[in-house]
């Protein structure tokens, strides 16, 4: 760890190997948080229309799951089955504030949090919608790629209802801030089981004496020779 | 492409976002997709904002989301609690501002600041992100 009275340039040598290696574990680790409120969307206006997605045929339909106390945007499906999305999405990468703002909005009784995170990960898009459908008389949220993800983002240009909160850290602030939670143990239960610091000091053995740019210049080779493969 | 269209695309220009040194900024270019594709649907908001101005940002989301004040104004202490102490039913219960984010919000040396300054290209590309969102500096990017 870099210590807060050191300053040598070996200290941010260490720092920045430290860093290096477990940041790949941010690729997958950025947030989606999504919910339902309990007010009507009032541009909502789409109800018959209809649209085709990954060979599904969604139909806006303003019927209500009667499992739901409010109202929200629906489709209904072919075979009748109905699927809903939340009426506003919370969109940060981790450690970027994102459940501090759903936690500020959850504190209002109306938006009926329950879940904070469903997990997207690029699989089929149906089921997850009938995850958040599930989740949408409380709280319906979702761990993505560090986007949206494709067809997700595509469902939602659909939407006339659903809004998007996006949270903005600076990047320089993030990067600490990611090596801090997942790399450097002083979160102990979100670290990477079995120490990243470990590794990377072993890795700081190796390149004591190579310099900050001849690092950068392995991590983008690195990242070119795995596009490549 | 042209000299000029390169220069009036930067996200592009740097390329592959597969390098580690790309994804702090994988999220700003998420939030400059979204908001040419939804504009009026997406609020962009700063995360030094809403840890220093908590209340101020949540009256923001609350007329973006077109919710009632009433929900605010009843929570309003809460959220001026600096962000996350749980003085008053905070978000999250600690015991101080520094631990309140966890230790990712724990400083780093200014040097070490300087080097992922130059390492992130951050000058060049905040400018670009900043004018794209049309969001504003805040004190945390000038240092």
């Amino acid at each position: 760890m870099l210590g807060r009275g050191s300053n040598s340039w070996n200290s941010i040598l260490r720092w920045w190997v430290s860093f290096f290696f477990p940041i790949t574990c941010c690729l997958v680790c950025c947030s989606v948080d999504a919910t339902n409120s309990s007010l009507r969307c009032s541009s909502f206006n789409g109800q018959g229309t209809s649209f085709e997605l990954e060979g599904v045929r969604f139909t806006h339909d303003q019927a209500l799951p009667r499992q739901l106390p409010y109202e929200v945007e629906c489709f209904r499906l072919p075979g009748g089955e109905q699927v809903c999305l939340p009426s506003w999405i919370i969109t940060a990468s981790a450690k970027s504030g994102s459940s501090a703002l759903w936690n500020f909005l959850c504190q209002d009784p109306t938006h009926h949090c329950k879940r904070k995170e469903l997990h997207y990960k690029g699989q089929p898009l149906l089921p997850y919608m009938r995850q958040m459908l599930g989740q949408s008389a409380r709280k319906a949220s979702g761990n993505m790629n560090y986007d949206l993800g494709q067809e997700l983002e595509s469902f939602i240009l659909h939407s006339t209802c659903v809004k998007f909160l996006v949270l903005l850290r600076n990047p320089v602030d993030w990067v600490y801030a990611a090596w801090q939670f997942w790399c450097n143990k002083l979160d102990g239960k979100n670290s990477h089981p079995g120490g990243w610091v470990s590794k990377t000091e072993g890795a700081m053995k190796r390149t004591q004496r190579i310099s900050i740019a001849y690092l950068q210049g392995i991590a983008c080779l690195q990242a070119v020779i795995s596009r490549n493969q | 492409m042209s000299a000029g269209s390169n220069q009036s695309k930067p996200v592009e220009r740097w390329g592959n976002s597969s390098c580690p040194l790309q994804w702090p900024w994988a999220q700003w270019r998420a939030a400059s997709k979204l908001k040419s594709y939804l504009t009026e649907k997406v609020l962009v908001l700063r995360t030094e904002n809403l840890h220093e101005h908590p209340a101020r940002i949540m009256r923001q989301v609350y007329r973006f989301l077109e919710l009632p004040l009433s929900g605010f104004q009843s929570k309003v202490e809460n959220f001026q609690v600096s962000y996350n102490t749980g003085l008053v039913n905070g978000a999250k219960k600690n015991s101080s501002h520094d631990q309140a984010l966890g230790a990712s919000y724990q400083p780093m040396l200014p040097e070490t600041r300087v080097i992922l300054k130059k390492l992130l290209m951050h000058d060049e590309k905040l400018k670009y992100f900043v004018e794209h969102l049309g969001i504003q500096y805040v004190a945390q990017d000038i240092f």
